[in-house]
C-alpha cells in the first residue's frame, strides 16, 4: 500500500499521529513532507525581516507546523501591523531576540546583505534556519553559513521554493526522470518584466533613520535590491531560482560561464545591472542561456529544456511539452483535488472549445504563479525536518552552488571574462547531499 | 440483457438533495483551505487538442508514470481522431462514406468496434441514436456550421439516406450502405469511445485513479478520485451558466452531457438545435440539456443524443431495461428543477435547491 493510499484513507490529521512509529514509509518524496511535527508540537519560530516577503512568509505558516512567537524588523512602525497577538514578540535587533530561548528556528527574509551574518549567529544559538533566496552575498558567507550549520548540528534550509511547487515536482519525475526529453543541451530560461523593481514607499517608511542600521538613506532600505552594497541584482533576485531548476533538472551545476550586461533602462541612480544575459556550460555540452530583463515583459517567466526527443517549456502556472517532429503540444498543469473540488463543470460541448482553452474550471485548476502554495509546503517540510528528520528538498549545497553561480555571473560580466567553475560534478539527489559539500568554486 | 434494478427513480431534484448554500460551501474556492496543504491533494493535468476540444487526464503525482500513460493516452485518441473524423478526408469515416454506398468497404477493428456499439445502441434506444443522420446534418447546416431552416424536399430527400438499417457490417469488418448519400458522422459518441480507449493506456501503466474528459461534455471516471470519495463533477445549469444544478460523485464510471445551448440557430421566430431527431429531421423540443451516467463514455455519450431525441419516457424505458444507467434532465416548462431517472451504484447525483 502507497502512503498515498494511506493519506487518502485515515486523513491527513491521523496521518500526522500514524506516520509516528512509520519509519518505512519515510523515504517518499511529497508524503515526507507531512511528516512535520507531532512530539513537541508545532515548531516555535521567529521571522526576522518583516518587510513584502517576511509578511508573505507569515501568511503561509500553517498553524499545526509552525508556531510563530517572535517577529524582529529594524523599522518600528512595521511593530503595528505585526502586533496582532500578544503572544508574538517584537525586536527590532536581532541580535536580542538570539537568547530568547522559546525559539526554535528562525525564518530571514532580511536584505540579502545581511543573510550570512544573522544565519551564523542563529544556527550559533542552537536555532534552525530558513533563509530566503540567494543564500548569501559573497562565498565566504556561503561557506560560513554552511560550516555554522553543521557544527552546531542544526538544519540550514534555503527557500528555492520550487522543489516544494508540485508541478515543478511532477515535471521532474514525470518527464526530465523518465527521459521523455531524451537528451537535453540546450536550455533557455527567462524573466522578463518591464517593471523597474523601485519602490516608492510602504507602511514601515514614514520618517524612519536607517544609518544607525547600515543603510546610507531611506531609499537606500526600501530599494536594497537596486544597490549593490546590499544585493547581487538581477541575478539573486531572479536568475537564482532559474538555475537552482536547471540544476536541478540537469543533476549538475555550471563549468564555465560567460555574460553580459548594464544600466540600461533605468538610469535612477541605482547600481546593479537591469540587464543580464549569461551563457552557463554544463558538462557533457550542455548549455544554459539565461536572459533576465527589465524592459520588457513580453515573455514573462519561463524555463525551456529543449531535448532530442522533446521540449518542456515550464512557466508559471503551466507547462507545455512538445513532442519533437510534432506540431501539436501537450499542456501541463496542477489541479487541487481532494474530494471536495469539483473537477469540472459538465456541460454540452461549448464553442469556447474551438479555443484550445483548458477544460478545469476555477476551482480546481491551481495558478501556481503567486508561489503561496510553495511556499506554505516548503514552510511545513522546513518543519518536518527539524522534528523528524525527513529530507528538506533544497538543501545547503544546492543552494552553495546556486549562490556561486549567481555571484559568478555578475563578476563575468564585470570582469568580462568567461569564468572556469571548478566544482564537484556528481549531482545528488536534492535533500541528500552532505552539508559540508563545498563543491563548487570559481577563480 | 440485465436484471431491472431494485429502485427506479423519477423525480423532480430530491436525490441526495442539498440546499444550495451547503452545496456552495462544499464546492468553495480553493484559498479557502490554504491552511490544510498537502501535496497529495495536486493532481496533474494533462491536456491535448484533437477532435475540436480539449482532451484531458487527471492523475495524481505520485507515482512517476503518470505523465508517460497520459501522452499515450492523447496519442491514442489522435490516432483514433485520424480514422474517425469525417472532418478528416483521409480517415475511415470519411472513406465509408465516399465508397461504401457503392462498393464493399474493409475497415479496421477499432472503426468496426465502434460501428458494433454504434449499432446496438440505435437498436435498444429505438432508433433515437442514430449515427447516420449526417445527410441530415448537411442540409441545416450544421455540418459546416453554418447553420439554415433547410427546403422541405431538399430534407425529405436526407431523410431517406438516413437510417441504419440501411447499414450492413460483415463479420470480417466489410461495411456496406445501401442508401446513396447515406453519411455517418459519429459526432455524438466519438469522443466517448476515444475516452474509453485511451484509458486503457492508463491503465496499462498500472494507474487505476484518473479522471479523462474530453471538453466539457465526455468524462470518464477511473477509481474512486480523491480520498476516494468519488470524481467530483459539477452540472452547469445550461440555462442560467453562473450556476450550478448539482453534482456528481462518478466512482468508475462514464457521464455524458448534451444541450442545445451552445449551438442553435434561429429563424422565423423560432430557435433550431442542432441535434436532430432521426426519425422526424428536425430539432426535437422537449429536452433542454441530459447528462447521462453509464459504464462506459461511447454509451454515456451515445445515450444524451438518445434521450434528448426520445425525452424522459424513452430513457425511463432504457433506464429500466439497463441497471447502471442514471439521466439528469432538464425538461421545458421547468428550468429550475432536472428529473433524474435510474440509479447507479457507481454514482451518486446531489441536486441544488434554492
Amino acid at each position: 500500500m502507497s502512503m498515498s493510499a494511506v493519506m487518502r484513507k485515515i486523513g491527513r490529521r491521523n496521518f500526522l499521529k500514524a506516520a509516528g512509529g512509520a519509519s518505512a514509509l519515510a523515504a517518499l518524496g511529497t508524503t515526507a513532507i507531512l511528516r512535520g511535527p507531532r512530539r513537541g508540537g508545532p515548531i516555535r519560530a521567529a521571522l526576522i525581516g518583516y518587510g513584502k516577503q517576511g509578511r508573505l512568509l507569515q501568511s503561509c505558516m500553517d498553524a499545526e507546523m509552525m508556531n510563530l512567537v517572535a517577529i524582529c524588523d529594524i523599522r518600528p512602525a512595521l511593530n503595528a501591523d505585526a502586533a496582532q497577538s500578544a503572544a508574538v514578540r517584537w525586536y527590532q535587533d536581532w541580535r536580542r531576540l538570539l537568547q530568547d530561548e522559546r525559539i526554535e528556528a528562525v525564518l530571514i527574509a532580511t536584505p540579502l546583505w545581511a543573510h550570512a551574518e544573522i544565519a551564523v549567529a542563529c544556527l550559533r544559538a542552537g536555532k534552525h534556519v530558513l533563509c530566503e533566496t540567494a543564500m548569501a552575498s559573497d562565498p565566504a558567507g556561503c561557506q560560513q553559513m554552511i560550516e555554522a550549520s553543521q557544527r552546531n548540528k542544526r538544519l540550514l534550509a534555503i527557500g528555492y521554493q520550487d522543489f516544494y511547487e508540485p508541478l515543478y515536482w511532477a515535471a521532474y519525475h514525470n518527464i526530465i526522470r523518465q527521459g521523455i526529453l531524451g537528451d537535453v543541451y540546450t536550455v533557455e530560461a527567462a524573466c522578463h518584466s518591464s517593471s523597474s523593481g523601485r519602490v516608492e514607499s510602504d507602511s514601515g517608511a514614514t520618517s524612519f533613520d536607517p544609518r544607525p542600521w547600515g543603510y546610507a538613506s531611506l531609499d537606500q532600505l526600501l530599494n536594497w535590491r537596486l544597490y549593490r552594497r546590499y544585493s547581487s541584482g538581477l541575478m539573486a533576485e531572479w536568475g537564482g531560482a532559474l538555475v537552482s531548476l536547471t540544476n536541478w533538472f540537469l543533476e549538475g551545476v555550471p563549468t564555465a560561464i560567460q555574460a553580459t550586461g548594464g544600466i540600461y533602462s533605468y538610469k535612477d541612480g541605482r547600481d546593479v545591472n537591469d540587464h543580464v544575459y549569461a551563457a552557463l556550460e554544463y558538462p557533457n555540452g550542455r548549455t544554459v542561456t539565461l536572459s533576465l530583463i527589465q524592459s520588457n515583459g513580453f515573455e514573462g517567466s519561463y524555463t525551456q529544456f529543449m531535448g532530442t526527443k522533446g521540449t518542456l517549456i515550464i512557466g508559471k502556472d503551466e507547462a507545455l511539452l512538445f513532442a519533437e517532429n510534432e506540431s501539436d503540444h501537450t499542456t501541463l498543469g496542477m489541479a487541487k483535488l481532494n474530494g471536495s473540488q469539483t473537477v469540472l463543470d459538465a456541460s454540452a460541448s461549448r464553442n469556447e472549445e474551438a479555443s484550445n482553452h483548458s477544460v478545469l474550471m476555477g476551482g480546481a485548476g491551481v495558478g501556481q504563479g503567486d508561489g503561496t502554495i510553495a511556499l506554505q509546503l516548503e514552510i511545513a517540510a522546513f518543519c518536518g525536518a527539524i522534528r523528524t528528520g525527513a529530507p528538506f528538498r533544497c538543501d545547503a549545497a544546492h543552494s552553495h552552488d546556486v549562490a556561486l553561480t549567481c555571484l559568478a555571473v555578475n563578476d563575468a560580466i564585470e570582469r568580462n571574462k568567461r569564468l572556469n567553475l571548478q566544482g564537484v560534478q556528481a549531482f545528488t539527489q536534492p535533500g541528500t547531499s552532505d552539508l559540508a559539500c563545498h563543491r563548487l568554486q570559481y577563480a | 440483457m440485465r436484471e431491472m434494478p431494485n429502485i427506479m427513480t423519477m423525480q423532480r431534484g430530491t436525490v441526495n438533495a442539498l440546499n444550495r448554500r451547503q452545496l456552495l460551501s462544499l464546492n468553495g474556492d480553493w484559498r479557502s483551505n490554504q491552511q490544510q496543504e498537502s501535496p497529495a491533494d495536486y493532481w496533474l493535468r494533462i491536456s491535448r487538442f484533437a477532435m475540436a476540444c480539449r482532451f484531458e487526464v487527471v492523475v495524481g503525482q505520485e507515482g512517476e508514470h503518470g505523465i508517460l500513460a497520459a501522452r499515450e493516452c492523447l496519442d491514442e485518441i489522435d490516432r483514433l481522431e485520424s480514422i474517425l473524423s469525417v472532418f478528416c478526408s483521409t480517415s475511415e469515416a470519411s472513406l465509408l462514406n465516399r465508397e461504401a454506398a457503392t462498393r464493399p468497404v474493409s475497415v479496421g477493428p477499432e472503426l468496426l468496434e465502434l460501428l458494433q456499439i454504434c449499432e446496438r445502441l440505435h437498436r435498444d434506444t429505438e432508433g433515437a441514436f442514430d449515427i447516420t443522420t449526417g445527410a441530415l446534418s448537411e442540409c441545416w447546416g450544421f455540418q459546416e456550421r453554418k447553420p439554415k431552416l433547410p427546403e422541405p424536399g431538399v430534407l425529405a430527400s436526407a431523410r431517406e439516406c438516413v437510417g441504419f438499417h440501411h447499414v450492413t457490417l460483415g463479420q470480417d469488418g466489410v461495411v456496406s450502405f445501401h442508401a446513396p448519400s447515406l453519411r455517418i458522422n459519429f459526432g455524438g459518441v466519438g469522443k466517448g469511445y476515444a475516452l474509453d480507449r485511451g484509458a486503457q493506456n492508463i491503465g496499462a501503466h498500472g494507474i487505476n485513479n484518473a479522471l479523462l474528459s474530453a471538453g466539457y461534455s465526455s468524462i470518464l471516471a477511473l477509481g474512486d478520485g480523491p480520498n476516494r470519495t468519488g470524481w467530483l463533477v459539477g452540472l452547469r445549469d445550461p440555462v442560467s451558466k453562473g450556476r450550478r444544478l448539482g453534482t456528481v460523485r462518478l466512482h468508475s464510471c462514464a457521464m455524458a452531457t448534451s444541450g442545445q445551448e451552445e449551438q442553435w440557430f434561429e429563424a422565423g421566430g423560432q430557435r433550431y438545435g442542432h441535434i436532430l431527431d432521426p426519425r422526424t429531421g428536425f430539432p426535437p423540443k422537449k429536452v433542454v440539456s441530459v447528462s447521462v451516467i453509464a459504464d462506459s463514455a461511447a454509451r454515456a455519450d451515445a445515450l444524451t443524443t438518445a434521450f434528448f431525441v426520445g425525452g424522459p419516457q424513452l430513457a425511463e424505458r432504457y433506464c429500466i431495461m439497463h441497471e447502471g444507467v442514471v439521466a439528469v434532465m432538464l425538461l421545458e416548462g421547468d428550468l429550475s428543477h432536472p428529473i433524474v431517472i435510474g440509479s447507479s451504484e457507481q454514482a451518486s447525483v446531489e441536486i441544488v435547491h434554492d
